[in-house]
């Protein structure tokens, strides 16, 4: 177990060496001149060549990606063109509500996704299995912005269910300061008993979560489906039977088990791919996180938060790859063995 | 008198079995009684229809399988029985062991776990419990540390041990074996098969065997059935079988039978 | 003596009649399928079934923008009086030319590296290899996303920024297969033949990779067809006046509660055509991949 752990471990620091060369890459890959992108195509040459010098671009290239590394390791990542702070505190401000919408939406993709994976299984070739399967395909197919956009103009707008935007009343911070200790609203105002904002901010997740959860639940459906379906034409699905179990317990309780196996791998896939879909989503709802941000880095051809925003995503990648193999093991007793 | 009569009603009761899938006839069984302790064999090639037989004396065959004819298994009329009725018999009366006996169990689960399972399904718990896993534990020659296991850290023949051990526990009456020693090393199917023997002689077991193997099966049956692409070809004890059979197929297996001294049977 | 090597054998790729027996057996796929022919008609024929051919691309009327669905525009009218039924077809071709130039450049890359790495295998191919995990590190869009803004955004760099980040799934596929045919024993004697490598690359891993790469394909194409969506509701892909699907809902939005249709009808266009490919890619997969249909 412990060597399995420390080889998975490498493999994932090579990665993310990798990762960073490539992001680095990426950014001087720009064409034309950096240095005009950051001091605007007014500068005169001199502010030009003192912006060279200040981002280090007349170094020769390993030199230049060596400092990136260097910095990177210091929690350095540059200055956002578009805030003018250091992107590393900008994004410190700004994950925590991007965790926040889309640890929601992931648990509402498996809350909804499982059971419908593990009802289509059961109920392989009739109807609600064809539904089930309808559904995820529509789900997985879905453009997030448009279900943004439609999700938000019929329930919030035209319906008035749901606040339009925003993560939580303004108001609320004169009425009912919170106490910030993980930066993750929802948690926060749990741990204080800051009941007002609580329910606020459950009512503005609302629609955001629900369109974020899309994909994922339509994913874990199929592959619960798959997983749970392979499972039940094994012998050991026959034994159950001959034993005596009746469908439901075999379903749930003995093919579901090892069918977990794939459908935690995909969970880390994922939860990086919901992560990246808060681009589409947040600047809708105008929720202060990842992805209004890198949105507004968009528009302002801001590289260094791009590249920022991509290194950390990626990393977050891997590590929940890792986490999710590690999790593996741990239900999956053959798993321990390789 | 009643006593004797009773003893003499078969557990396995089949007549004019006919499977089909999908429009294709796939077996067909006109007649099979088990009676208590008697050993029926049925063998054949792939694709005979003696496995499909078995699941379907069972109830195991899926919803596709088109099943006509009767069945009547342990006291239950198989084709018109409801779930509850066919999950009645299961285990508790009638048990399965299947070819690869590692991949019959799950492989999240520790084969104490399954027992105990088990034996809750069909009402036994607790100290009750315990003392029947242990029981057939010993019966078949296993230690008592197996039931922390999981089934890919034991040995097939282990497993095909646990498998019949279940079954002991269970109090089943009949064992339906599907090629159960065809995918172990050669010594230990002699050790799986006396261990047959020896729970039919001390407990009266019924044992429904489908096989490939006519060597095999003529040692330990009382009756073998020969099928062949879905119908049954020949039938009759083994000495009549291996001796007096004029059946083409029957001769072909008996042929492919391998000696060690070279001369044919 | 020939020293020709029997063709290994291949998986059958279902021709018309196995493509029909897929479709027949599985409803969704059936659907997909069809709605895949409608659109991939519309896209071919745009210019001369369209309405208003001349706003696909260039024309504006400004005196006509935001009309209602209505008998003359069946989709009404956008911010600049353009047909919106008209562009819905030609953003049908945008979306299709990008999918497939995505993905044919996607499989080249990936299929070429594969090969090499699985096949000739050593130090390159493990350098290959590391180098696909590191571009599998990077979630679909971001990566696309990030070069795309990089590289100033239209129809071709969106291109270029997609097939990078989907090359690598082509390269382990084809990998995969490549080192498990590196390891049978017919290659070994090959190779004691002197059987030229470049041969034994055509005639066996190019084959038997092909069935893979294909149902890959099939699976693809929704996810592109999604993140170019993606990337031009970003602003990072294809620019005015070119007609397609993600940009129409981009202008749209601020719009949504008045004038509902410039939305409304590109987003469902996208969820059709991706639902379309991802459909038909699933129950090739499952068609191709025969398992249990009786339980």
């Amino acid at each position: 177990m412990v060597t399995y752990l420390l080889r998975r471990i490498g493999q994932a620091i090579l990665v993310v060496v990798g990762v960073v060369i490539l992001t680095f890459l990426v950014q001087r890959v720009v064409p034309g001149d950096p240095a005009v992108a950051w001091a605007g195509p007014r500068a005169s040459a001199a502010e030009l060549a003192r912006v060279r010098t200040q981002l280090g671009l007349d170094q020769p290239l390993p030199v230049q990606l060596w400092n990136y590394f260097v910095g990177l390791l210091h929690g350095d990542l540059g200055i956002s063109v578009h805030t003018r702070q250091p992107v590393a505190s900008d994004l410190g401000q700004a994950l925590p509500a991007s965790l926040e919408l889309v640890g929601t939406g992931m648990i509402i993709a498996v809350v909804v996704g499982l059971p419908l994976g593990l009802i289509a299984a059961r109920f392989h070739r009739r109807p609600a299995d064809v539904a089930v399967r309808l559904g995820s395909m529509l789900a997985v197919s879905m453009p997030v912005f448009w279900l943004a956009l439609v999700l938000q103009q019929v329930f919030a707008t035209a319906l008035g269910w749901f606040p339009v935007a925003g993560e939580y009343l303004n108001s609320l911070n004169q009425t009912s300061p919170l106490h910030v200790y993980t930066n993750i609203t929802l948690i926060d105002a749990l741990f204080t008993g800051n009941w007002p904002i609580f329910t606020s901010t459950l009512e503005h997740i609302v629609l955001p979560a629900l369109v974020i959860a899309a994909y994922p639940a339509g994913v874990v459906a199929q592959m619960t489906r798959a997983a749970v379906g392979d499972e039940l034409v094994r012998d050991h699905t026959r034994m159950e039977r001959a034993l005596g179990f009746p469908e439901r317990s075999i379903v749930t309780r003995f093919a579901l088990r090892p069918a977990l196996n794939p459908v935690v791998a995909l969970l880390a896939l994922v939860f990086a791919y919901a992560l990246v879909n808060t681009f589409l989503v947040e600047s809708v709802f105008n929720w202060p996180g990842l992805g209004t941000y890198a949105v507004d880095a968009i528009r302002s051809t801001d590289t260094p938060a791009i590249a920022g925003v991509t290194l950390l995503i990626a990393i977050v990648y891997v590590v929940a790859n890792l986490a999710v193999d590690l999790v593996q093991a741990v239900i999956d007793p053959r798993v321990r063995l390789s | 008198m009643s006593s004797i009569v009773e003893r003499l009603e078969p557990v396995v009761r089949v007549r004019d079995l006919v499977v089909g899938y999908g429009g294709c006839q796939v077996a067909s069984l006109p007649e099979l009684d088990l009676l208590p302790g008697q050993c029926i064999a049925l063998v054949g090639g792939s694709g005979s229809g003696k496995t499909t037989s078995l699941l379907a004396i069972l109830g195991l065959l899926g919803r596709s399988a088109s099943v006509t004819g009767s069945i009547r298994t342990c006291g239950v009329d198989v084709l018109t029985a409801t779930g509850a009725g066919l999950r009645a018999i299961r285990g508790s009366r009638i048990a399965l062991i299947m070819q690869s006996p590692q991949e019959s169990f799950n492989p999240t689960t520790r084969f104490g776990a399954l027992m105990r399972r088990t034996l809750a399904l069909h009402g036994v718990r607790g100290k009750d419990a315990e003392a029947r896993i242990a029981r057939s534990l010993s019966n078949v020659q296993l230690p008592a540390e197996i039931l922390r296991r999981y089934p890919h850290q034991v040995s097939g023949g282990q497993a095909q041990r646990l498998a019949i051990a279940l079954a002991v526990a269970l109090g089943a009456e009949v064992i339906a074996a599907d090629e159960p020693t065809s995918a172990l090393d050669v010594t230990v199917q002699a050790e799986v098969v006396a261990l047959l023997q020896r729970l039919r002689a001390e407990r009266g077991l019924a044992v429904l065997l489908v096989s490939h193997d006519l060597a095999l099966v003529s040692t330990v049956a009382d009756r073998i059935v020969v099928m062949q692409s879905g119908t049954v070809v020949d039938a009759g004890t083994p000495r009549e079988i291996v001796t007096q059979s004029q059946v083409p197929y029957t001769r072909e297996l008996i042929a492919a039978v391998p000696t060690l001294d070279g001369a044919d049977e | 003596m020939s020293l020709e090597l029997a063709p290994a054998t291949t998986r059958r790729i279902p021709g018309m009649a196995g493509l029909a027996r897929i479709v027949r057996s599985d409803v969704l796929a059936g659907i997909g399928l069809v709605l895949l022919v409608l659109i991939v008609l519309a896209a071919i024929l745009a210019p001369w079934i369209s309405p208003y051919p001349a706003d696909g691309t260039v024309a504006t009327h400004p005196m006509e923008s935001l009309l209602a669905p209505s008998s003359s525009h069946w989709l009404g009218t956008d911010q600049v009086g353009r047909d919106v039924l008209t562009r819905l077809l030609y953003g049908a071709r945008t979306s299709l030319v990008i999918a497939v130039a995505v993905l044919a450049l996607a499989a080249v890359i990936g299929v070429t590296l594969g090969v090499i790495a699985g096949y000739l295998g050593g130090l390159v191919g493990d350098l290959i290899m590391r180098v696909t995990d590191i571009f599998l590190a990077f979630p679909a869009l971001l990566l696309s996303l990030a070069l795309a803004m990089v590289l100033h955004p239209s129809v071709t760099t969106a291109i270029i920024a997609i097939a990078v980040t989907w090359w690598p799934w082509y390269a382990r596929l084809t990998a995969s297969v490549a080192s498990s045919i590196r390891h049978r024993g017919y290659i070994d004697a090959a190779r004691c033949l002197d059987v030229p490598t470049r041969r034994v690359i055509r005639r066996h891993v190019l084959p038997n990779s092909l069935t893979p790469v294909l149902v890959q394909l099939s699976l693809d194409a929704g996810g592109v067809i999604l993140t170019a969506a993606s990337l031009s509701y970003l602003g990072l892909g294809a620019q005015e006046p070119t007609s397609e699907w993600g940009l129409m809902v981009e202008q749209g939005q601020s719009l949504f509660t008045t004038d509902w249709w410039v939305v409304t009808f590109p987003g469902l266009a996208i969820l059709i055509t991706a639902f379309a490919f991802n459909v038909l890619g699933e129950g090739l997969r499952a068609g191709l991949d025969p398992r249990r249909e009786s339980r």
